[in-house]
């Protein structure tokens, strides 16, 4: 999909009932980047908005038995062998994982999503630097701030 | 002549491959190659202070971080000679039954079980078996919430301290948790059935050594100064290097362990091989329904080990719950001295884990870890190169050969990352 195509399915989505969780490791800079979306957006609604941090298994368990919850959305930094920065949105057929013994599977989380009958994505976006100890990149940064932008308005135009 | 490669071992924790050299039907070698690169943690904390040391080594492992800390303790009390208090005892027993709750379901219903019911990944599986994989998340989430019970955050915490604990949970908390384990254990028996009425691949199947941690009073457990083998031969815990006699092989960058020569191995199946007639109530029971003679000689049965350790775990809870609600919150028992020796040895997830210190003036002066994974890297390649003479004298596919090997591999359930990662196959 091209970032306008993303862009505009994101809204469609955002105008429905959708969880979000962001994944990722503060320490290794741009990989910070689903966890710095989950810390923006989580003031609209805290019940709708989690993290890794929180324990990924407590998060699903939740969400799964939420009536209220038609879309999940996991936001992630992913290696899209695009430019730093560049984005896409992805239906589990699409996500190739490789899974480490020490983590819940989030293709797993996904699919088990979708057997409970919601939908779930994942929004990945490319990162420019996963180094220890950085902090998020500045253009990675500004092309989170856009994606925001469109839940910010969809999502403060349904609490209306 | 060929290579057959399995270029990275999936479901595993680090990077590894399995490298199998063919010409025409015959195997000229095999190779698991450990290709994580040195990450020197008993360097680190050289000229530390054994504090310092506490919070620095459990960082090995995010999933075995427990048992490092205990195992840190154990070893570091003694160089100190603290002897600790009942209550803290039962309290670092109750934080290792929370770590192996955690990591045996992840690995038992997330990570094992696509391999055993013959789907692909795990996303295949959960069509059919959606309620496992709650099952499995539902025991885990209870795992960590033990953890961070005992130690003040599911990860790495830091409430565990040499000669006690920075705080005790409350009477109220520790009935919850006893009440909660209780209903969870028809998910553990429901699992061990899964596993234990399944076919088994036989043509790898070779007897081997097992080691792991001799708990006093023929207890089952997972922890011990004594290391008892399948062959009858008992060490202290202090003698840890008769056992491992660590040596270096080029292909890999972790160290190997050879005891009298040959590999041996450790984890719930050589825990359950050497301890499992004393296992007690639904555990004691699912061991005497499914014991058998392959267990002492085909790995891919360590996945039923950890299930039936998962009951184990889920029973002992309201055990250690009862003896700690009965005792008052010792104070932390300072160090008689400065300067000493001492090994302390745990039963992690994977395996007998030691950690071995000397202490001098307060400061470390001597650090060597020695984990599970690095103990079973040589009966791994052991059993994979069984596996795959047999296959490739069958003239079977490569991919199917690959698969295979992963599934061996994987039984293991190898923290590549903690002994210092899996498989290439290769034709030449």
């Amino acid at each position: 999909m091209t970032a306008k195509d993303v862009l505009e399915r994101l809204a469609e989505i955002a105008n429905r009932r959708t969880a979000f969780i962001g994944l990722g490791n503060r320490d290794r800079g741009d990989d910070a980047v689903g966890l710095r979306f989950i810390d923006d957006l989580r003031h609209l609604n805290p019940n709708y908005f989690f993290s890794e941090e929180q324990g990924l298994e407590s998060v699903i368990l939740g969400i799964i038995n939420d009536q209220e919850v038609d879309d999940v959305i996991f936001v992630d930094s992913c290696d899209l062998y695009r430019e730093p920065g560049e984005y896409d949105l992805f239906s589990l057929e699409s996500v190739d994982e490789s899974i480490s013994t020490h983590k819940v599977p989030v293709s797993m989380l996904m699919a088990l999503i979708q057997n409970k009958g919601k939908n779930a994505y994942l929004l990945g976006i490319q990162p420019r630097s996963l180094d220890l100890n950085q902090e998020i990149s500045e253009e990675i940064i500004d092309v989170l701030h856009g994606i925001e932008k469109i839940f910010l308005k969809n999502l403060k135009k349904k609490s209306k | 002549m060929k290579e057959i490669k399995v270029e990275h071992l999936a479901r595993v924790e680090g990077h590894g491959a399995i490298t199998v050299e063919v010409d025409g039907r015959k195997v000229k070698d095999v190779k698991f190659e450990v290709l994580e690169g040195p990450r020197l943690f008993e360097t680190i904390t050289l000229g530390k202070t054994p504090a310092e040391n506490l919070s620095v080594v459990p960082r090995i492992c995010a999933i075995c971080t427990l048992s490092h800390r205990y195992a840190s303790l154990r070893g570091l009390e003694k160089c100190l000679d603290i002897k600790i208090p009942e209550k803290t005892h039962w309290m670092r027993e109750l934080m290792l039954a929370g770590e192996a709750i955690e990591s045996h379901s992840l690995h038992v219903y997330l990570l094992a079980l696509p391999d055993l019911l013959g789907y692909p990944n795990a996303v295949a599986m959960v069509t059919k078996y959606a309620d496992s994989v709650v099952q499995g998340l539902t025991l885990k989430k209870f795992g960590n919430s033990i953890m961070e019970l005992c130690s003040a955050r599911a990860t790495h915490g830091e409430n565990p301290i040499i000669g006690g604990f920075g705080k005790f949970p409350t009477n109220e908390k520790l009935y919850a948790i006893a009440d909660q384990a209780k209903t969870l254990i028809p998910y553990a028996e429901g699992v061990i059935d899964i596993l234990g009425n399944m076919q088994y691949p036989t043509f790898f199947e070779k007897e081997t050594v097992f080691a792991c941690c001799n708990p006093p009073d023929n207890q089952y457990g997972l922890v011990s100064d004594e290391i008892i083998l399948s062959d009858g031969k008992k060490f202290s815990c202090e003698d840890y290097t008769k056992i491992t006699n660590e040596r270096v092989v080029p292909h890999s960058f972790a160290k190997r362990s050879l005891y009298k020569n040959s590999p041996f191995s450790v984890g719930s199946l050589a825990r359950v091989n050497n301890l499992g007639d004393r296992l007690q109530e639904r555990a004691g029971d699912a061991y005497e329904k499914y014991k058998n003679a392959r267990w002492k000689k085909n790995p891919v049965y360590n996945n039923l080990a950890q299930a039936i350790e998962l009951l184990y775990a889920l029973e002992q809870v309201p055990v250690y719950v009862e003896k700690l609600v009965e005792l008052k919150d010792p104070p932390i028992v300072k160090p008689k001295r400065q300067s000493g020796k001492g090994t302390g040895a745990v039963e992690a997830p994977r395996g007998t884990l030691y950690h071995s210190y000397e202490v001098k003036d307060g400061r470390m002066a001597k650090v060597d870890i020695i984990t599970p994974t690095a103990q079973n890297y040589e009966d791994i390649e052991k059993y994979l190169r069984l596996a795959a003479e047999y296959m490739v004298s069958e003239g079977r596919k490569d991919d199917d050969v690959r698969f295979q090997l992963e599934v061996i591999a994987r039984a293991y359930d190898p923290c590549i990352s903690c002994s210092a990662h899996l498989v290439k196959l290769v034709r030449k």
